[in-house]
């Protein structure tokens, strides 16, 4: 009983945080006048309040919620596989690939690469995640989920190279330091309905998969050997699962940039109020990015209107006060001491 | 009815990197006996141990697994027939008790459905068996070692396997918790399952093994009862050590170290 609740709780939650950032914003928009327009009886009400909804709040809302959602469980997969609480997926080298390719993108324009309805820089961002992942994988060796802390060590590497690289293109495009800072930092001002599209299309079935792996994640939080021995071929789901993770998170951050935090954050606040079962964990872990997400978004264009601050910055701020707590609370329990 | 539940026959084995060299080894462990591996450090004893786990790849020969080649099975059949406990476990942070140990019934349930009736009723039977009843609920991060090594155990028994793989079970435990540990070994393996335990306190494999497979060097030295295997000679050659012989309560010989060669 208790577990339906918190199951329903959270689609509640859900779609009152959504309506909420709907109605607010410079403009403000009144709860019935959403429900109005919503269910198409719009009469007597501003055009341009139609146009506000239906055109910006309502897809990057939803693109917020989808951003924050898949982030969160790839967070669970990454952190349930390595055995490691302080992991999440960016350590895989999604989040600086991504930013390499959004930065080759930035200063070189190469306008051939736009895929459907990602933009030039969002697909570039998508492709330089998917190599660096993939090149994290293969520098990792073969041995990668026996011993986590090579693939991690690999991916910190590989993040380091990364980073050197853009500061370097920094360096040789100064007018365009600006743009490739912000675009890192995080942002989900430009999303509209073909990136809610893109972003469904992707991180939806990858969660929908990871969820569907619970059992087995557990199983292999167990450690390697002991998963062997429980009758899994650890190499072979482990990789099943970083796929499906890197995939989800390399679609977000094509969309919205390396927002940070969520990843790390999420999984650990709903371990705390609803235990460590890894099924249970996805799909919770799920709703609780999306929310967090929707709430920093709206805090991000509300805080100081009508400029924006970059999403990123609103959830870090939120999370290492929390990391914080986490880490010295509970510590009896040994929920971080992993 | 199978009786040999485990066979290997001239398997060989070389890690990647070393020149350490493992067999040729042949060697079969029959149903409910208590076999202990004994040897020193780096003897090969937990090589031993992988390979039939099926953990370690790229070796040569062949191993069956009740009556049937290891090969030709899946892995999921692997963990319903063969439990393993290796040594120095990673905890899983925060997971309660009875859920870690309901893992055990993973090769049975299958990744897609949830525990069953059954499969509850025996979590909770291992629970009991092992004392373990007033920790249910307990994360088994903030466990003592000797209680974590009780829910491994009950998770590994509650797998119901044929086969039970330990490797140094009693390590960093008291004398109780290692007692009350090989005890129920030797009861499991009463009741038809085949254990195969590497121990390191040769009084342990004297006084609970039904047989020792004594492992020096890689190879399979010697194979038969304790008593016969395990003497003071022969042990003192291999360690390097000198011991003396005595008779306990019960009349069984035992080892003392007198001193160091």
């Amino acid at each position: 009983m208790k577990e339906r609740k918190i199951s329903i709780a959270g689609i509640f939650v859900l779609a009152a945080v959504i309506l909420l950032a709907v109605s607010y914003g410079s403009v403000r928009i009144p709860l019935p006048d959403i429900i109005s327009i919503l269910t198409g009886n719009s009469e007597g009400l501003p055009e341009t309040w139609k146009l506000i909804l239906w055109r910006i709040r309502i897809p990057r809302t939803l693109a917020a919620a989808l951003v924050g959602g898949v982030l969160a469980t790839g967070g669970v997969a990454t952190q349930g596989l390595f055995r490691n609480p302080l992991s999440e997926p960016y350590l895989l080298g999604i989040s600086s690939g991504a930013a390499l390719g959004a930065t080759i993108a930035i200063v070189a324009a190469p306008s051939f690469l736009s895929a459907a309805g990602l933009g030039v820089i969002g697909t570039a961002a998508f492709l330089g995640a998917m190599v660096v992942t993939f090149t994290v994988f293969i520098a990792a060796g073969k041995g990668a989920f026996k011993l986590p802390s090579t693939l991690l060590l690999s991916g910190i590497a590989i993040a380091f190279l990364c980073q050197a690289v853009i500061w370097l293109l920094m360096t040789y495009n100064r007018d365009q330091v600006e743009r490739i800072t912000f675009w890192t930092l995080g942002s989900l001002s430009s999303a509209g309905w073909s990136k809610v599209l893109w972003l469904s299309a992707i991180t939806i079935p990858s969660t929908i998969v990871l969820a569907s792996m619970g059992r087995v994640i557990d199983v292999l939080s167990t450690g390697y050997d002991s998963a062997h021995g429980l009758g899994l071929r650890p190499q072979r789901s482990a990789a099943v699962i970083l796929a499906f993770t890197a995939l989800g998170t390399a679609a977000a951050v094509a969309v919205s940039g390396s927002i940070g935090f969520i990843g790390l954050m999420v999984p650990h606040a709903v371990r705390l109020l609803g235990g460590p079962s890894h099924r249970k964990l996805v799909i919770r872990s799920w709703f609780g990015g999306a929310i967090l997400l929707v709430l920093a978004d709206l805090a991000a264009r509300t805080i100081n209107p009508p400029g924006e601050i970059p999403v990123g910055i609103v959830t870090a701020l939120l999370g290492a006060p929390f990391l914080l707590i986490l880490a010295r609370g509970k510590k009896g329990e040994g929920r971080l001491d992993g | 009815m199978v009786n040999t539940a485990v066979v290997l026959k001239q398997v060989t084995w070389r890690p990647p990197h070393g020149s350490f060299e493992f067999g040729p080894v042949s060697v079969a462990a029959e149903s409910g006996k208590f076999i202990a591996l004994v040897g020193p450090n780096g003897a090969g004893k937990s090589t031993l141990l992988n390979l039939v786990s099926g953990i370690l790849s790229g070796r040569d020969g062949q191993i069956e697994i009740s009556g049937k080649s290891m090969k030709e099975r899946t892995a999921r059949e692997r963990g319903r027939l063969m439990a393993f406990l290796s040594q120095d476990p990673e905890r899983p942070f925060g997971f309660p008790v009875t859920e870690y140990i309901g893992l055990g019934r993973f090769p049975h349930v299958g990744p897609f459905r949830n525990l069953g009736k059954k499969d509850r009723v025996i979590v909770d039977a291992e629970i009991k068996a092992w004392g373990l009843s007033s920790l249910r609920n307990r994360s088994v991060t903030g466990l003592s070692g000797g209680e974590f090594q009780r829910v491994r155990l009950a998770r590994a028994l509650a797998q119901e396997p044929r086969i039970l793989l330990l490797d140094e079970p009693g390590n960093h435990l008291d004398l109780s918790s290692r007692t009350e540990i090989l005890n129920r070994l030797k009861q499991e393996a009463q009741s038809g399952r085949c254990v195969i335990a590497v121990l390191h306190d040769v009084n342990d494999a004297l006084l609970y093994a039904d047989q020792v497979w004594l492992v020096s060097g890689g190879r399979l030295l010697k194979t038969g009862k304790p008593q016969d295997v395990l003497n003071p000679v022969r042990l003192a050659e291999i360690y390097g050590v000198e011991l003396v012989p005595f008779n306990s309560q019960d009349g069984l010989m035992m080892l003392g170290v007198l001193s160091t060669q």
